[in-house]
């Protein structure tokens, strides 16, 4: 097992690095000039050459990439002018490692933003996941067990409508009308969980709706599949045959059964949520990874682009990892390779 | 293209719900009493309170010497940093506002050559510590605007206006504070005795105590200086500072400044205790909010112009709440000196005959949002010409052709025409194309994305690439110097690096020439000079062919008082009388 995680902990550091580089290369390779967004309106060729030197974007793509990765270790300073580090050394940015870069159009390091980022995706992420498995999974077992019955029809109606729906409607009808229009719950905002933790869930309510309502559907219809299909098997039989209490049958031996690919899906959908809720982000005005993604495309800011890709592309592989290594305990017939 | 299909789906779905509250009924801005370009007085009870200012904008600086966004210097100058000289609130939307001394004692005392400004610095204005704002700490801001490689993005009028030698790229030959570079020319340009600071110019300009209203030009500590460190650190001398620390793409809130004293200032009330500044939002989102005027939210107001899309619902449901007036801005077209078709004068003058307005309009959203117009400088300045439209505002086909058959150019005459695209643009073009086609042209249209535009155009490699561009511009203060020369003054704009904002590589000597005249003018000598400059742009030498002018749609909540746009100062909610009921 020891030597399984390492061995994937290797593969997580190769695929990120491989990730990093090639969003590196694609920027480069578009024909887009970065320091044209710190220019201003009376822009001259003089002033834009010296942004882009004093934005290191004049250096050759393979420096740029090379310093990136250093600043990861050793951290970095910013911007990287001796002469200024000499003379001013109160404008010198410093960034400890790992340092993930500095952002010229947010004025401060790309580890500044993040930490102030990933509380609100975290939040956001972690609430929707518990309401949409409690949602999803309870409403795939009641289905499975009502199999044609009027509850199956309606819990899997209902998932197809929320499957159906996209995010950004249902988290704007949602915003529209509970909050703006009949000020049930708060507007959403972000409060810290530590500063208070009802406030922090009233503000994030609206977000975990609506997540919920898109993700549970799909575990509606994956755990009734799973459950109708483990139900039908001969041990399930033997059990109630046994006098195995219901409850005993469905959740001990049924439910755990039906685990193994729910948690795959589970695991994959989180690690995705946690590098940012992009639309629901956006929606709620809420300024987690994934507004922080999209804003730093849309202004073209280079190493905020970088670290996101990395952030959110290290979320999902490692959370592929962590499903793999979670097999291992939930199905003792699955035997990780060493 | 998925992001890009997000947003579409998001901005149709969010016209769908705007659309769905809509219904009938007019309405107009509300105004504040006040006289004279000074501060409306309101009673004592406007005191008080919170005002909220929502926003789907990212602030990019509020470092004075960086802030070039009308909005920011707007803002920046009512709350936390004072300037030389402003322009006084008015009284209602629409109405010119007056320039009045701020920090200064006056608006300043000119040379009889236009070529020497002094300005005496008002005793008792202090910044938020308590120490004095001083002669130097303007005099060190401004060097600030010479450091190019670290305070970026704001305007270069400094640059510009001073008398200090320029390199041959046309960069200055001081280099700001930071390296020190030429600091003995910058020290020989701007001096200080006592409390009075003097400006040396490199030309005559007449129009220097407007540019002084831009924060630009405002007072900096040197030892709060802390280069790009100081883009949010705001310090203030205003009767408002930051409370915490300001994050991008959030906001912050401002309380009051104790150190202000309100003696020293005529200009602003200060009416709320506290302003709160939240940029997270969406338009649409904001919109929503404002139209619907629950709660904290009718203590609000925003600064970004209401989506085409939420005009009928802003009408409906924001009765008396809702304000349109003209924006700084200018669409125009530029015909390219440089193609073989536009050098042809009788081409340009088809070009400019054919051209039909009502088409831009119509595609904009309707004569509620845009205005036609055949004149560069914005109606909002002094020195508007009102130059008619050539052929009414659908153009005339048949004479723009009998002008296309004597340019002795073979018809069709093919032109390519470029524009930034986007939706709107794109049905825009389409019209304009149907007109000039009429004429005789046979017209490629090339969309460019949006963040390639000005630099696609601003390219030397594409000098003889497009015969006509589309661009756009605003005025930096109420003074046509800040449009014309910026667009048609060929010796300061086009250099072997590009046109610069003379996209059409424009260059007449005569034209120059009455630039120079103009610069040295001032008052309504200035504006009319300015304003013929204008008309011979567009009339004689069809330089550019002027298209139309936006406007600005704005709404506040219901307990907001005093929401004023102040079209000569940057055209929005003006904060100096602003206050909320409470």
């Amino acid at each position: 097992m020891f030597y399984y995680i390492l061995r994937r902990l290797a593969s997580v550091v190769v695929m990120v690095f491989l990730i990093t580089a090639t969003t590196f290369a694609l920027f480069f390779a578009s024909p887009i000039d970065p320091a044209r967004y710190t220019c201003g309106k009376n822009c001259t060729p003089t002033i834009l050459e010296g942004n882009r030197k004093a934005l290191g974007y004049d250096q050759p793509a393979t420096v740029q990439y090379g310093k990136f990765l250093a600043g990861l270790v050793v951290g970095r300073e910013f911007p990287d002018n001796e002469q200024l580090k000499a003379d001013h050394p109160e404008q010198i940015v410093k960034c400890p490692a790992p340092c993930l870069g500095y952002s010229p159009s947010q004025h401060r390091t790309i580890n500044e933003m993040v930490s102030e980022a990933w509380p609100i995706s975290l939040s956001i992420a972690v609430g929707a996941f518990i309401l949409w498995m409690l949602i999803g999974v309870g409403g795939g077992i009641v289905a499975a067990l009502n199999k044609g019955k009027w509850q199956d029809r309606t819990i899997v109606g209902t998932a197809l409508i929320g499957f159906s729906l996209p995010t950004f409607f249902v988290g704007l009808v949602l915003l529209t009308f509970p909050a703006i229009k009949w000020g049930w719950v708060p507007i959403p905002k972000y409060v810290g969980f530590t500063e208070n933790p009802a406030l922090w869930a009233a503000n994030l309510i609206l977000p975990w709706i609506t997540l919920a309502f898109f993700f549970a559907a799909s575990y509606v219809r994956l755990t009734r599949a799973y459950m109708i299909e483990t139900l039908s098997e001969d041990y399930i039989r033997t059990a109630n045959a046994k006098g195995v209490a219901k409850w005993a049958v469905i959740f001990k031996h049924g439910l755990r059964a039906v685990l193994t690919p729910i948690v795959t899906a589970a695991g994959l959908d989180l690690g995705g949520l946690l590098g940012g809720a992009i639309i629901t982000e956006s929606v709620f005005s809420l300024h987690g990874l994934g507004y922080l993604a999209v804003h730093s495309v849309t202004t073209m800011d280079l190493p905020t682009i970088v670290a996101m890709v990395m952030i959110v592309s290290t979320f999902i592989v490692v959370a592929n990892m962590l499903v793999d290594i979670a097999y291992g305990f939930i199905d003792p017939r699955v035997k990780l390779a060493k | 293209m998925k992001r890009t299909k997000i947003v579409a789906g998001v901005a149709t779905v969010l016209a769908l719900g705007l659309t769905a509250t809509a219904c009938a009924g007019g309405g107009s801005a509300t105004t504040a009493p006040s006289a004279n370009g000074a501060a409306s007085s309101a009673p004592a009870s406007a005191a008080g309170g919170t005002l909220s200012i929502l926003s789907g904008t990212a602030t990019e600086h509020w470092d004075p010497q960086r802030v070039y966004v009308g909005v920011n210097i707007e803002a920046g100058n009512r709350l936390f940093t004072r300037t030389l000289t402003t322009f006084g609130p008015v009284s209602k939307d629409g109405d010119p506002a007056q320039l009045v001394a701020d920090a200064a004692t006056d608006t300043g005392t000119v040379s009889a050559d236009a070529k020497e400004w002094k300005f005496t610095i008002k005793d008792g204005i202090k910044w938020e510590d308590g120490q004095a704002v001083t002669c130097e700490d303007f005099k060190y801001g401004i060097s600030r605007t010479f450091a190019v490689d670290v305070i970026t993005g704001g305007p270069n009028y400094a640059i510009q206006y001073l008398d200090i030698p320029k390199n041959a790229d046309g960069s200055s030959k001081y280099a700001g504070p930071y390296k020190k570079t030429g600091q003995d020319l910058f020290d020989k340009a701007v001096t200080c005795d006592g409390n009075t600071i003097t400006f040396k110019m490199a030309s005559p300009a007449g129009d220097f105590n407007q540019a002084l209203t831009m924060t630009a030009f405002g007072a900096f500590r040197k030892d709060k200086d802390q280069g790009d460190k100081s883009n949010f650190a705001i310090f203030s001398n205003g009767p408002y500072k930051l409370d915490g620390t300001w994050t991008p793409n959030k906001g912050g809130t401002f309380v009051r400044n104790d150190q202000w004293d309100p003696k020293t200032d005529t200009i602003r009330k200060a009416y709320p205790d506290k302003i709160t500044w939240d940029e997270s939002l969406t338009q649409e989102t904001l919109y929503e909010r404002l139209i619907a005027n629950q709660g904290d939210d009718q203590n609000a107001i925003t600064f970004d112009q209401a989506p085409v899309t939420a005009l009928s619902n802003v009408q409906g449901g924001a009765d008396g709440r809702y304000t349109i007036v003209p924006s700084p801005y200018t669409r125009y077209l530029v015909p390219n000196f440089k193609s073989k078709v536009m050098s042809n004068d009788k081409a340009r003058e088809a070009l400019a005959l054919a051209t039909d307005r009502s088409a831009y309009v119509t595609a904009a959203g309707g004569d509620q949002v845009v205005k036609a117009t055949n004149s560069l400088i914005n109606p909002a300045l002094s020195s508007f010409p009102a130059t008619p439209l050539l052929a009414g505002d659908k153009g005339d086909p048949a004479k723009a052709k009998e002008a296309l058959q004597a340019s002795g150019l073979t018809l069709p005459v093919k032109i390519k025409v470029t524009y930034r695209k986007n939706d709107t643009l794109d049905k825009v073009f389409a019209g304009l194309k149907s007109g000039w086609d009429a004429a005789g042209f046979d017209t490629e249209l090339v969309g460019i994305p949006a963040d390639q535009y000005y630099g696609t155009l601003q390219s030397p490699d594409n000098a003889t690439k497009y015969d006509a561009m589309w661009a756009g511009w605003g005025a930096d203060f109420p003074s046509a110097s800040t449009v014309i020369p910026q667009l048609l003054d060929s010796r300061s704009q086009i250099s072997a690096g590009g046109p610069g904002q003379d996209y059409g590589y424009f260059s007449n000597k005569d034209f120059n020439a009455g630039i120079d005249k103009a610069y040295a003018l001032t008052g309504a000598d200035a504006d009319k000079a300015w304003g013929a400059l204008d008309a011979d742009a567009s009339t004689k030498y069809f330089a550019v062919i002027p298209l139309i002018n936006d406007q600005f749609v704005f709404v506040h909540g219901s307990n907001v008082e005093g929401a004023t746009v102040n079209i000569t100062f940057t055209g929005y909610y003006d904060l100096a009388d602003i206050s909320v009921k409470h």
